[in-house]
This record gives structure tokens, sequence and C-alpha cells, in this order.
């Protein structure tokens, strides 16, 4: 096998670490309920759940991406169907006007998603992690921050 | 008014009456039946007709009197029945009878007497010029729409100048109290009542403005409909209230905004049928012979509008030939609802049943795209109706129904022949699809609990916890959760209730810990928590020292209120508020663990 094509089939292979922040009663219970009906999804995403997507710090999204997410997931309740009435409202503007910063971070802005998912949409789910995880491949890993650790000139 | 109590016997029985109280309501509380026609306890007596004629035999001179205007009198005796009485009562028949032969109760009170025989030349006027109409529409209604004009023989109940009465509010309180069903408020009135179809037996028949509401309504009380009431309208009538003996007619009682403070809610907000109508191949509202399964239902109650009589709508006739068609709307992913309606393949099974029940030769037809007969008994139902020729069975769908010669041709494929088939009926049942009740999305906004596409509501769990919701203290029963069968709907309404009864019958509540607490020591008190919650849990808290100065005012969550979510502690910038189990060092924690 020659060296690119061993270099292709990693890259291929690569899989890249989405953390998603999942509000405990819609998104997370969607996510619960696409388990519990079969439906597959990449095993790239990892789920912290949150009482609400209100309750997502910016600095939790800026931590994993330190930490070495490839991507950072905020997913609520639909926009009036809060739990909590008014969560996600407070999420979406926060978390919005945020985005605008990861260029000044030096992260992608397409590397920070925010989504609505329902407690009754498990396929939704599912095709939502299928798509992001393929749009993660596509970006390739996130490097800016660890070669900011070594010192090195991004 | 004094009480002052009268004396007097009534066909050898003393009676004990009021002053002012007429022989008829003596006679009434003895138990006395007298015939009357022109009386109407709501309207003062005039003692027109001469049939309530008694003989007074004592205590006053001896003379024929009308028991509805005579007064009573201490001493007086009364014959009700006498021979003198009846004689008298004869002739009135007989001159009655001559002028109405058509009055249904002169002909029966004629018959009564056994003075059928007629001597007289007839006329053919069902008004026997009682007058009670023209008093209750002066007296009661307080209109005076209808009055007696012309003299001697051409004497008549009419309007002014016999026109069109524009004055006439169309109550009809005058065809209700008139005796022989001579008058018609639609004859003379301009503004005439439109009919209001009766919601219950969807719009098969007609109700008045007070109804009670269904046959089983609690409570059993009449209801006035103010869009209909006459008296709410226009401000006459009053009729109601008039006649009611218990003085229960209050038209100044308002709708009432009632609070009240409960710990659990349990909904049950029902469903709606599918509007069938939108699938104009049925032809459900073009064509009167094409039914719902509700209205169905209707026709073969022994309550209903026919009282248990199967007839076509379209002309009367007693449907020999009936196709049921079920899942109309269910499973339909396109223009329908993409979900299986769960009791429509029974109800279907138990119409038929009722169909060859009231019509013993007629032949039923059911188009089914599956039987699912999954519950206790269920399939022994249906393969009851199958083996015992209830119903033909066809496995297939409906392309259309059209008419042909007066009856309804439905033309649809039998899948397990693999032909189309057309049958030629009397009446189409149409098995609607069921939905959640319309505003049931908001219902839910409010109460904070979630919804599914179709506008079902969501349980906490479909397996663990079918009767809770998300929200504490909210539970639902019944078809808002979902399309349910009566034995399905008792068992999860039995559920919800003892989970509300668990719930409330505790000395204390038991909440979840992960609630927002606030560090003191850091908080400034700007108050930019209180912004943000949702559920008013933030607290003003004082800090005094030891002198009692105010030192400092902090926030301070309340933990009833508090629901957990989180929002006050993003928002506070000098990171006061933390959420109990999502602390940020937990948090944190957890991210690196993930990201790694």
């Amino acid at each position: 096998m020659s060296e690119e094509k061993q270099n292709q089939s990693e890259k291929s292979q690569w899989q890249p670490r989405i953390v998603a922040f999942l509000c405990n009663w819609c998104s997370y219970a969607g996510a619960d309920l696409a388990g519990m009906s079969r439906r597959g999804y990449p095993a790239a995403i990892k789920v912290i759940r949150v009482p609400c997507s209100g309750k997502v710090d910016p600095m939790f999204v800026l931590k994993s991406f330190e930490r070495g997410a490839d991507m950072v997931l905020v997913s609520g309740c639909h926009p009036g169907d809060c739990h909590y009435t008014s969560g996600n409202y407070h999420a979406r503007r926060k978390l919005l006007a945020f985005r605008e910063l990861l260029d000044f971070f030096g992260i992608d802005q397409r590397r920070f998603k925010i989504s609505w998912v329902s407690a009754a949409e498990g396929a939704k789910w599912s095709s939502l992690v299928k798509e992001i995880t393929a749009e993660a491949q596509a970006l390739g890993p996130f490097k800016t921050f660890a070669t900011m650790l070594q010192g090195e000139p991004s | 008014m004094t009480e002052e109590t009268i004396k007097l016997t009534i066909d050898n029985q003393e009676v004990e009456a009021e002053a002012g109280q007429t022989i008829l309501d003596a006679a009434k509380t003895l138990g006395i039946e007298i015939p009357t026609l022109c009386y109407h306890p709501a309207v003062p007596s005039a003692g027109a007709c001469r049939i309530c004629v008694v003989e007074i035999t004592a205590g006053a001179r001896g003379a024929l009197v009308p028991a509805c205007a005579y007064p009573v009198q201490e001493g007086l005796g009364i014959q009700s029945n006498s021979e003198r009485v009846r004689q008298s009562r004869k002739m009135t028949l007989q001159l009655l009878l001559a002028r109405s032969p058509g009055a249904k109760i002169i002909r029966e009170m004629a018959k009564e007497y056994g003075c059928e025989e007629l001597r007289l030349e007839r006329k053919d006027d069902d008004c026997i010029m009682c007058g009670l109409c023209v008093r209750v529409c002066q007296q009661i209604i307080g209109t005076a729409a209808v009055c007696f004009a012309g003299r001697g023989p051409d004497r008549e109940v009419s309007t002014p100048y016999k026109l069109l009465s524009d004055v006439c509010i169309g109550c009809g309180a005058c065809a209700f109290v008139c005796p022989t069903e001579a008058i018609d408020p639609a004859e003379f009135c301009s503004n005439p009542l439109e009919k209001i179809a009766n919601e219950f037996n969807c719009g098969l028949d007609n109700r008045t403005p007070v109804h009670i509401p269904f046959p089983q309504a609690v409570p059993n009380k009449p209801v006035i409909d103010r869009e209909n009431c006459i008296r709410f309208q226009t401000g006459g009538c009053g009729a109601c209230q008039s006649v009611c003996p218990a003085e229960a007619i209050d038209y100044d009682m308002e709708d009432k905004t009632v609070q009240e403070d409960v710990g659990a809610i349990i909904v049950a907000t029902g469903y709606k049928l599918f509007d069938t109508e939108v699938f104009e191949e049925y032809g459900y509202g073009r064509y009167p012979d094409v039914v719902t399964s509700l209205e169905f239902e209707r026709m073969v109650s022994a309550s209903g509008p026919t009282d248990g009589q199967l007839y076509r709508p379209s002309d009367g006739k007693e449907p020999k030939t009936i196709v049921f068609l079920q899942c109309i709307g269910s499973r339909r992913e396109k223009g329908g609802v993409p979900y299986c309606s769960k009791i429509c393949c029974m109800y279907t099974a138990k119409h038929t049943i009722l169909y060859k029940h009231k019509v013993h030769d007629g032949q039923a037809f059911v188009f089914y795209m599956d039987v699912r007969s999954g519950g206790k008994n269920y399939e022994q139902f249906v393969r009851r109706v199958l083996t015992e020729k209830m119903a033909t069975y066809l496995r297939g769908r409906v392309s259309k129904v059209f008419p042909r010669n007066g009856q309804l041709v439905v033309r649809g494929a039998d899948t397990l022949s693999g032909g189309q088939v057309e049958i030629t009926a009397d009446m189409v049942v149409l098995a609607p699809a069921i939905q959640p009740s319309p505003g049931v999305q908001d219902l839910a906004q409010k109460l904070r609990i979630g919804y599914d596409q179709h506008g079902f509501l969501l349980e906490a769990h479909p397996k663990l916890r079918p009767v809770e919701t998300n929200t504490a203290g909210v539970f639902l029963a019944g078809a808002c959760h979902s399309p349910q069968d009566i034995p399905d709907c008792v068992a999860q309404a039995s559920a919800a209730a003892s989970k509300a009864l668990g719930l409330v019958s505790h000395k204390q509540l038991t909440r979840e810990p992960t609630i927002g607490v606030v560090n003191e020591l850091s908080c400034n008190g700007c108050f930019e928590c209180e912004n943000v919650c949702a559920y008013g849990a933030i607290e003003h808290k004082e800090l005094r020292d030891r002198e009692g100065d105010l030192t400092a005012t902090l926030a301070h969550i309340n933990e009833g209120l508090c629901q957990g979510c989180g929002a006050c502690a993003v928002t506070c910038r000098s990171k006061s508020i933390e959420v109990q189990g999502y602390r940020d060092d937990q948090m944190f924690a957890a991210i690196n663990a993930i990201s790694r």
C-alpha cells in the first residue's frame, strides 16, 4: 500500500470528537428515543446532559474546544416549547452572539452547532448526528488550540 | 301576604287554600283533575274556554263557574264532575269540535266525554280563540305582537292589520302554550328564529336555546345558550323565568374566572374527529346519506334524534344495504394522519351488529385495511360479526362514492379477490381519524408539557411513566395522550387519579435536589438573575448588621419555586449561582473527561 493511500484510509478512519450539550427535557429525551427505537447514529458524538439549553455557559463550549473537541453541539427544545418556559430563548440569544465571537478565538464558526430537537424527534436526532459527523469529518481535526499549547505558530 | 287559610270542600273532600288561589289550585292540591285548555300556570287566567267549569253546590249561589278563574271562598262546596258539569263540558266540546275538528286535544277530550258525534256544521280552524297566546305575548313577553282582531264571527287572533310583524321577536312562546298547536310565529314574524342544530346529536335534530347539553350531563341541568336566546339578544321574552317554579333562572349571572390553588392537574381534553369533508371522493357533506360513524351512533341510539329508528337522512327510508368505510384519514401519510386511530375497527364491528339489530334483512359491508382487534375478547367479537354474517368484510380501499338512482354506489378494490367491486348502497358510514382537541397545544404550553407533531400530549416515559408528564404534578388521561378506547381511558384516568392522590396525600412535598444556590459571599445583588427566572424564584434577601442596619441586599432562591433550569447560573456575572448537580466544576470535569 502506498503512503498516500494509507494516509487517505487513515483520514477516512479518523473519527471526529463531537461534544453535545443536550437539554434534559427535549433533546436528551429525543436522543434517548432514538436509542429506544433502535435508530443508529455515529458514536463520534459525546453527550453531556444539562437541565436546559439555557444552562450552557459559553465557557463550556470554549473548554470543550480547548480539551480537544472537533465540534460542539448545543441542542434544546424547539422555541416555544421550553420546559422552563424561556430557557431556550436565553440560549438562542446568548449562543448566537457567542458564535460571532468564535472567529476571534480562531475557531471556525462551522464547528459550533445549535439545534432544536424535541423529545418526539428520535429520527431527527439520528439524522442530525449523521449530518454533523459528516461535516466534522470534512472539516478535519481542530488543531488551533493544540498547536498553540505546543507553542508553535498556528 | 297574610297567611290566611280558607277551608272549602271539593267533591266532598275538605281542603285548605290560601286567599287568592283559585278553585283549580285547590283541586290540584287534592289531586283532582279538572280539564283545562286556556289555562297556563304562568299566565293570568281568563276563563275563556269554559272547559274547566265546576258546579258550586254550597256556600254561594249555585252556579257553574270556571275553576281556573274563580277564587276560593270560605265554606265553598264544589262538585268537579257532577252531571250538570259534564253536560256543560259536553256542550262546550261540541261547539269547539265544530269549530276545530282538526285539533287533536279537542278530539281526544270529545272522545273522553262521548260526544264525538257532531250535530253542528264543521268549520276548519284549529284556533279555539282561547286567547292564551295573546295573554302570553302581552303579559309575559311584553311584546303584544298578536291580539284579537275583528268582531263576532270574524273575530280571530292576528297581528295588527294582519301584516308581517316586526314587533314579534320570534320567541315561540305563543306556539309553546297553544293547546291546539294552531299558531306558528314563522307565519307572521318578519324576523323568525333560525333553527339551532343540536350539537350532541351531530346536528341531526334541533334544540331550543334553553337545553340540557346531553342526557348524561353533570350537573344534569338546563343551560341557556346566550347566542341564540331572545332574552339576551333582544331583551324581550323571559318566558323561562316566568314559568320556572324554582325561580332558578337569573339572567344577570355572568361567567366567572375562578382561581384555585391546586396540588395536581390532570389533563383530559379528549379528541376531535378528522374533518372527512376534505376527502371529496367519499362525498361527505355532498350526499346526505354519507354519514360519519358518530352520526350513525346517534342515529341508532335509543336516546338519539330518531329514538333509535334507523332512517336514511335523505328520504327517511330504512337502509337495506349499508357500507362502512374504515381508516378515513387514518394511516394516511398524505392529507391524513400517519397513525392508526385504534378504536375504529372495534366500533365499526359494533355498528354492524347494531345495524343488524335494527334492520334484520339488511346487508352490511365493511371496507378495511387491517382489522386490528387487539384487546381482551376483541378478536372473538369481530369473529362473531364475521361468522354470524353480520357483515361482509372487504380488504381494500374505496376510490369513489357517487349517487345513482337515489342510491350510492361505492366503488373500491377488494385486494383479497384481486378485483374491483361496486356496491350499490343505501347508506355509507365513514370512520374518521382521531385527532387531539383543538387548542390543546396552547394548554400544553401553559402547563409546560410537551406534545408530538400531531398535537398529542407527551408522557414522561412511554413505558415507565405513562400517565405522568415532564412537569411535576401534571398528569394525562384519555385521548389527549393518544387515540384510546374506553377501557384504556378508564385505566389511564384511574392511574392519573392515583398518581395525583399520591402527590397530595403527603404532609411534605418531595423535590428534586438539583436547584440553584446563591453564594452569598460573592453575590453583589445586581439581580440580573431575577430577569431570566421564569418562576419568580429569586427573592431579595436583606443582610443586616448587629444594629439592624441594612448592609446588603442579595439574591436568594426559593427552594419550593426553583425548577433548576440554570438560566440564572449562566446569567450571573460574578458566578455566584450554581445549580446543584450541575456545578461548573462538575461540568468542566465532564467536559475534560469527554473531550480528551
